[in-house]
């Protein structure tokens, strides 16, 4: 990736969140101010009423009707973090980037209409602890919980804008207080001044762990890794969103992977919990984190091709992976990974795509959930391709969970089936587990022959 | 202190060779034969309160009889673990080891391990119904066997559950379940790729289909205006109230119902519970999803011969292949047997 693009990621490092009267960062302590947090929340009608709570790993808290999960971002001096919906329309990817690490704004609620069929925000849940954690990786991040209620005269897909923009706002918030609460307040450092010794001498903050992504150097004796990124793009209550617009449209394009990392990607996907990928899984989708760690290493990151996925027919489909495949040649790449959103309908676009990189001499790997049945005899896949010889699985969708009595809930009394109790107990099926099979990676779980 | 009772054939029971084969089932209290190598393994953890010793024609001679008598002194016994062999690579010992383990299982609920070699003639047939350490092809590999029995047993007696095959040294039972892993999914990919770049070997975690099962078509139906054609849907749609329970995905009911419910005045208003698309628009007219006006009009007309007078239903999204295919035949059988000659399915 000649022409490069340069981003250096600044984790602020948080151990302990608590809910007070200010927003500041100290130590490894974050404190929010749920007064700061509801006024600005409560500035959109759109939404009635907010409740801002804390749950932390190991706290026994289950929250109920998760919606998206954003990680606190800021780009002190420069421009949006969530390009689209916060600030103008630029292009990110480059400067500096502050991340609150370990916490996330998770926004819970239902929403004010009936659905139909598909477009459904179904029900999504994370236990902070016991044995039902493992079940999500939010469990394992101090959550900001933004527990909203809609306005009762709106319609679903405006109070589905309202509470993403919420969300983004909030914890674009959370961080540039948290940010100005440094001992020294940064600034933008322009890709000449970063890494220069003397700034970092005057400047704490750049004793913070610091991520450098940046991909402009190859070694010509390394394979180009590619990584297909195929996006849930089916409409409403399970759309995704680029630079601020639905990617119903789309043809598979290159991005690059730092405007991924810095916000370019914005989750609206609140069908099947399980394989939903959340704004806080593409801002650190581990596929992209590892390809950095390795570039220059043993491997060249070539570039990143989103793609949408749920293409209606077959023709589109085809139109599509052949289509993400002639990128991926473009690119020169030696190799693939692929990953998807969704299950079902969407295994054909991926695989697909699989076929026509295998086809065009380019290796693959697949990183998949599986659907053995609820007794696991089944075959693990919904579709496959004879080319798709290399799959990492990331667990099972046929699981049912234990789930126990939790002494409290955020977000609602009951489940969004009307009847059972959020507190439990109860079994649940791992479809309303949120991002328990998470296909970047970003869950434990893996599906295994027992 | 974890009682057990352990199963042997006449060789390892100290018996004898083939010529003993013969040799009927006899219960012993304690440890007997390579049962005592397992008993110094079970050393403060577990005590042998039994050997059951059978010859590996006696049990075959009868293995409903033995299969009872062996149960039945397990029972006695007080045991909270079986364990049976290891058999290795053996046949008849196998099977029998096979037969107790499973028995004890499955009508005692008494856990219980066997070990044997992975293409023993056993592993096909009980691989599903009985726990199997992975063993070597023969005796030399008693220790290791005796031990992965020991390790996986005693966790199942204290109430522990199993392990993925790989990590416990079992044989696979043949069904995936989900487990935390350590190595995340990206490193465990970007290993695999790596080595499928170089060149070296790697593997799957998830293999191809064993066999490929193409559904061959049907032949065509020669005269269709003398054909009875039947309407099958998996788009969900069910009479208001969803009296058969159809499941929103991963659906394993089906129904049919009378196409008269559908027609106007018919009967039950239908809607679709389908999660998989937005129902709206078949809601609003089920007919955009089952053609039965088209139907009717194509009947009237001649170019088919006869409406059959159910349409089947299904949900199809998000279902398991296994459902999807005792499904499947389910309803082509019905409709074989109401003579049905077409079927126009109407997916979503």
């Amino acid at each position: 990736m000649r022409r490069p693009l340069r981003l250096e990621v600044r984790s602020i490092p948080i151990e302990d969140l608590r809910l007070g009267r200010t927003t500041s960062v100290s130590g490894r302590t974050l404190t929010v101010s749920p007064r700061e947090i509801a006024d600005m929340v409560l500035e959109d009608a759109r939404i009635a009423d907010v409740k801002v709570a804390a749950a932390c790993p190991g706290e026994d808290v289950r929250i109920v009707h998760c919606l998206d999960a954003v990680e606190p971002r800021t780009k002190p001096g420069e421009g949006a973090v969530f390009p689209g919906f916060l600030g103008g329309m630029d292009t990110v990817g480059s400067g500096l980037t502050f991340r609150m690490d370990g916490v996330s704004v998770l926004v819970s609620s239902r929403f004010p209409g009936p659905f139909s069929g598909l477009l459904q925000a179904r029900e999504a849940v994370v236990d902070m602890s016991g044995p039902a954690a493992v079940y999500s990786p939010m469990s394992r991040v101090r959550n900001v919980v933004l527990a909203c209620t809609p306005n009762p005269d709106i319609e679903n897909d405006d109070y589905d804008d309202a509470v993403r923009r919420a969300a983004l706002r909030a914890a674009h918030h959370i961080a540039e207080q948290a940010v100005r609460s440094l001992p020294t307040a940064p600034t933008a450092t322009g890709p000449e001044a970063a890494g220069s010794a003397s700034r970092a001498a005057s400047n704490p903050s750049a004793a913070l762990d610091t991520t450098v992504f940046d991909f402009s150097d190859s070694d010509p004796g390394l394979p180009n890794v590619v990584y297909f990124y195929q996006l849930q793009g089916q409409g409403s209550m399970a759309d995704t969103y680029l630079y601020g617009r639905t990617i119903h449209n789309l043809v598979p394009t290159l991005i690059h992977p730092n405007e991924v990392i810095d916000g370019a990607i914005v989750s609206g996907v609140h069908v099947y919990a399980l394989y939903k990928n959340p704004t806080y899984m593409h801002q650190n989708n581990p596929i992209i984190w590892e390809l950095r760690a390795r570039h220059g290493q043993s491997l060249n990151f070539a570039g990143v091709i989103i793609n949408r996925g749920h293409n209606y027919t077959q023709e589109d489909k085809e139109r599509s992976s052949q289509w993400a495949a002639k990128l991926a040649r473009m690119l020169d790449a030696d190799g693939a990974v692929l990953t998807a959103e969704g299950g079902g309908n969407s295994a054909i676009d991926l695989m697909l795509a699989c076929r026509y990189m295998e086809q065009a001499g380019i290796r693959t790997v697949v990183l998949s959930g599986e659907g053995p049945g609820a007794d696991g005899y089944g075959f693990p896949l919904f579709y496959t391709v004879p080319e798709a010889d290399a799959v990492v699985s990331v667990g099972s969708e046929d699981e049912v969970v234990s789930m126990p009595e939790a002494g409290r809930v955020i977000g609602g009394g009951r489940l969004l089936d009307g009847e059972t109790p959020s507190r439990g107990p109860f079994d649940l099926k791992m479809y309303y587990q949120y991002c328990g099979v998470n296909q970047l990676g970003g869950n434990v779980l893996a599906g295994r022959a027992f | 202190m974890i009682r057990v009772v352990h199963y042997l054939n006449q060789f390892f029971g100290g018996i004898g060779g083939e010529d003993k084969a013969g040799a009927p089932l006899q219960v012993h209290r304690g440890a007997v034969g390579s049962g005592r190598a397992l008993a110094a393994l079970l050393e403060g953890e577990a005590e042998i309160v039994r050997t059951l010793v059978c010859g590996d024609n006696a049990f075959h001679a009868d293995p409903e009889g033995n299969l009872d008598a062996a149960l039945a002194a397990v029972a006695e016994a007080g045991a909270d673990l079986v364990l049976a062999g290891p058999a290795f690579n053996a046949g008849r010992y196998g099977l029998a080891c096979g037969a107790v383990g499973a028995g004890a299982g499955e009508r005692l609920g008494i856990p219980a391990v066997t070990g044997l070699y992975t293409e023993a003639p056993a592993v096909d047939v009980y691989r599903s119904r009985v726990v199997m350490a992975a063993a070597a092809d023969s005796a030399a590999g008693m220790r290791p066997a005796l031990e992965g029995m020991v390790r996986i047993g005693l966790r199942l007696a204290r109430g522990g559950g199993l392990l993925p095959a790989e990590e416990d040294g079992r044989i696979p039972m043949g069904y995936r379940a989900g487990w935390a892993v350590r190595t995340p999914a990206a490193v465990r990919a970007l290993d695999m790729l790596a080595a499928k770049l170089s060149g070296e070997p790697y593997t799957s975690e998830i293999g191809l289909p064993a066999r490929a099962e193409p559904a061959p078509p049907a032949p065509a139906v020669a005269d269709l205006s003398g054909a009875v054609v039947a309407a099958v849907t998996e788009g969900g749609l069910v009479p208001e109230g969803n009296p058969d329970r159809i499941e929103s995905s991963g659906a394993t009911r089906w129904a049919r119902y009378p196409v008269s419910m559908f027609e106007e005045g018919g009967g039950p208003a239908f809607r679709s519970v389908h999660a998989g698309y937005d129902t709206r628009w078949v809601d609003a007219d089920p007919n955009r999803l089952v053609p039965i006006d088209a139907l009717r009009s194509l009947e009237k007309e001649g170019v088919i011969g006869e409406l059959h007078d159910h349409v089947y239903v299904t949900t199809g999204t998000g279902t398991a292949v296994t459902e999807a295919e005792r499904m499947g035949g389910e309803m082509a059988r019905r409709l074989l047997a109401d003579g049905v000659q077409a079927v126009i399915a109407t997916s979503t």
